[in-house]
C-alpha cells in the first residue's frame, strides 16, 4: 500500500509541471489604452479591441480617457513619469514595455497582436500593470526588450534606435545643407561684408546671420514636430507627408540627373532687392542697427528658402515624432540636424573670412546630395505609409 | 581667340571655375579674356543672352563672332577640351 502511494506521489511530482505551468495562450496580457473622446482613430481601435476581447479571453484591456477625464489624465501622468514618455498622441497603447501609437487598420492591429504574442512568449515586466496593481511583479531576469540590436566595433551591442536617429539627423541635416537655395544669399552677403574695414564687425555680422538662420530653421522644425506629435498618428496626415516625401524626392532626383552642372540664375529683381538690403545694413549708422538688420534679413530669407528644402526637415520631424524618445531627446536630434544643416555654410564663411576670398562648394556635391537626399526621401515616404514600424527602428 | 565668361559672385560653380579658367588660360597665352558679372556688368552680360545657368563660357573668333558656348561647372580637362579646343 505504502509502495503504491509512493509511486502515485512520484507520478504526481513528475506531472506537477504540466499542471502548474500556464500555457502561453493562457497568460493574461494587460493592455493599457489611452484615448480621447471624439477621436476617430480611437473609435476604430476600440472596435478592434471589442473583437479582440471576444476572441482572446486572456487579454485585459484597461481604458483611460485623457481629454476630459481627470482620473484618466492622472493615470497617464503617472505612466509618463514611470516610463519617461509623453502621451501626447492618441490612441496610445502600452503592452508590456512596448508603446503603440495611432491606429491604422491592417498595420496597427497587426502590431498589437505581435506585441501580445511577444509578451506571452517572453519574460517581460508589465511595469504599468505593476504600478496599477493589476500585475504581479516578476522575479528573475527579463528577456531582451523587443528592440532591434546591432553590433558595432568598439561599442559592442547597441539598440538600433540609439544609433539610427542621431545618424539620420547627421545625414539628412548635411544633405539638406547642400541645398543650393540658401547658399547664394550667404555668398552675396560675404561678398559685401568682405569690404568692411573692421574685421570683427565682418565676423560678428556673418555669424549673427548664420546663428539667426539656425534658430529660424530650428523653430520651424520644432513647430512642425509639435504638429506631427499631435496629429502624426492620423493616417491621412502620414499619407500626405509620405506623398510630399515621394514627390519632393522625385524632384530632387530629377535635379540631380540634370545635365548642366551650374547655378540656376535667381530672378534679377530678387537679386537687386537683396543687394540693396545688404547695402543698407552695411551703411547703418550704428552697429546695433546693422545687427538688427542682419537678423531681419536672415529671418525673411530663410522663410522664403524654407519652401526650397521643406521636404527633408518635414520628413525628419515625422520620423522623430514616430519614435518613442523623450521630448528633450527629440530637441537634441533637431539640434544635431540644424548643426549639420549649417556645416557647409560655416565652412564657406570661415574660409572666406580667413582668406578674404570667396570659395564655392562644387555643384557636383549638390548633385550627389540631390540624388542621395531624393532616394532617402522616397524610401522614408514609402515606409511612413507602408511600414511605419521600420521608422521606429524595430525591424522584427 | 577670345573667351568671355559670364558669372556671378553668388554662384558657387562660378567661384570654382574662376581658378580653373585662370590655370587654363596660362596654357593659351594668345587668348584674350573678359569676365562679366551678371549683376555688376548686367547690361553687357545680358547682351550675350546668358540664359538660366551660370557660368557661361563664350568663345569668340578674331572678328568677335561667337564660335561656341559651353555652360556650367566643368572639370579642368573638360574646360580645356570643350572650351579652348572645341
Amino acid at each position: 500500500m505504502g509502495k503504491k502511494i509512493g509511486i502515485l506521489l512520484f507520478a504526481l511530482l513528475l506531472l506537477t509541471p504540466f499542471f502548474s505551468s500556464v500555457k502561453a495562450e493562457d497568460k493574461v496580457i494587460n493592455i493599457f489604452s489611452f484615448r480621447a473622446e471624439g477621436c476617430l482613430y480611437c473609435a476604430k481601435e476600440e472596435e478592434f479591441f471589442k473583437e479582440l476581447e471576444k476572441t482572446d479571453k486572456n487579454v485585459k484591456i484597461y481604458r483611460f480617457e485623457i481629454a476630459y477625464d481627470k482620473e484618466g489624465q492622472a493615470v497617464a501622468k503617472k505612466v509618463e513619469d514611470l516610463l519617461g514618455i509623453k502621451i501626447s498622441t492618441v490612441p496610445y497603447v502600452i503592452i508590456g514595455r512596448q508603446s503603440i501609437i495611432g491606429f491604422t487598420e491592417g498595420i496597427t492591429d497587426v502590431e498589437i497582436l505581435d506585441a501580445i504574442e511577444y509578451n506571452r512568449t517572453h519574460v517581460v515586466r508589465d511595469i504599468v500593470g505593476e504600478m496599477l496593481g493589476v500585475a504581479v511583479p516578476i522575479t528573475g531576469d527579463e528577456d531582451d526588450p523587443k528592440e532591434t540590436v546591432i553590433r558595432l566595433p568598439f561599442f559592442g551591442e547597441v539598440q538600433a534606435k540609439s544609433v539610427s536617429l542621431p545618424l539620420l539627423a547627421v545625414v539628412i541635416g548635411a544633405l539638406d545643407g547642400f541645398n543650393p537655395c540658401a547658399m547664394w544669399v550667404l555668398l552675396l552677403l560675404i561678398s559685401m561684408l568682405i569690404h568692411i574695414k573692421e574685421k570683427w564687425k565682418m565676423w560678428t555680422l556673418g555669424l549673427i546671420f548664420l546663428f539667426t538662420s539656425a534658430i529660424m530653421y530650428f523653430f520651424f522644425m520644432l513647430s512642425w514636430l509639435n504638429i506631427t506629435m499631435l496629429f502624426g498618428s492620423v493616417f491621412i496626415l502620414r499619407l500626405i507627408i509620405g506623398a510630399v516625401a515621394v514627390g519632393g524626392g522625385s524632384i530632387n532626383i530629377r535635379n540631380g540627373l540634370k545635365k548642366d552642372d551650374g547655378c540656376e540664375v535667381v530672378d534679377s529683381t530678387q537679386r537687386k532687392k537683396l543687394r540693396q538690403r545688404i547695402q543698407e545694413i552695411s551703411d547703418q549708422p550704428t552697429f546695433i542697427l546693422a545687427i538688427i538688420g542682419i537678423m531681419g534679413l536672415a529671418i525673411t530669407v530663410n522663410l522664403v528658402e524654407l519652401l526650397c528644402s521643406a521636404g527633408l526637415p518635414i520628413v525628419f520631424t515625422q520620423v522623430l515624432a514616430l519614435n518613442q524618445v523623450t521630448y528633450w531627446e527629440k530637441i537634441g536630434y533637431l539640434l544635431i540636424y540644424v548643426s549639420f544643416f549649417l556645416l557647409d555654410d560655416i565652412i564657406v564663411f570661415v574660409i572666406a573670412m580667413k582668406t578674404f576670398e570667396l570659395t564655392g562648394i562644387s555643384t557636383k556635391y549638390a548633385k550627389y546630395s540631390h540624388l542621395i537626399g531624393g532616394a532617402i526621401m522616397i524610401i522614408l515616404g514609402i515606409l511612413m505609409v507602408v511600414k511605419p514600424g521600420w521608422l521606429m527602428f524595430n525591424f522584427s | 581667340m577670345k573667351l568671355v565668361v559670364i558669372s556671378a559672385i553668388w554662384c558657387p560653380a562660378c567661384l570654382i571655375m574662376g581658378k580653373r579658367v585662370k590655370e587654363a588660360l596660362s596654357q593659351f597665352p594668345d587668348w584674350t579674356f573678359e569676365k562679366l558679372d551678371l549683376d555688376m556688368d548686367e547690361e553687357k552680360a545680358l547682351m550675350w543672352n546668358p540664359g538660366k545657368t551660370l557660368p557661361v563660357f563664350i568663345v569668340l573668333d578674331d572678328e568677335g563672332n561667337e564660335v561656341r558656348r559651353v555652360i556650367g561647372e566643368l572639370s579642368k580637362d573638360r574646360l580645356v577640351k570643350d572650351v579652348f579646343h572645341g
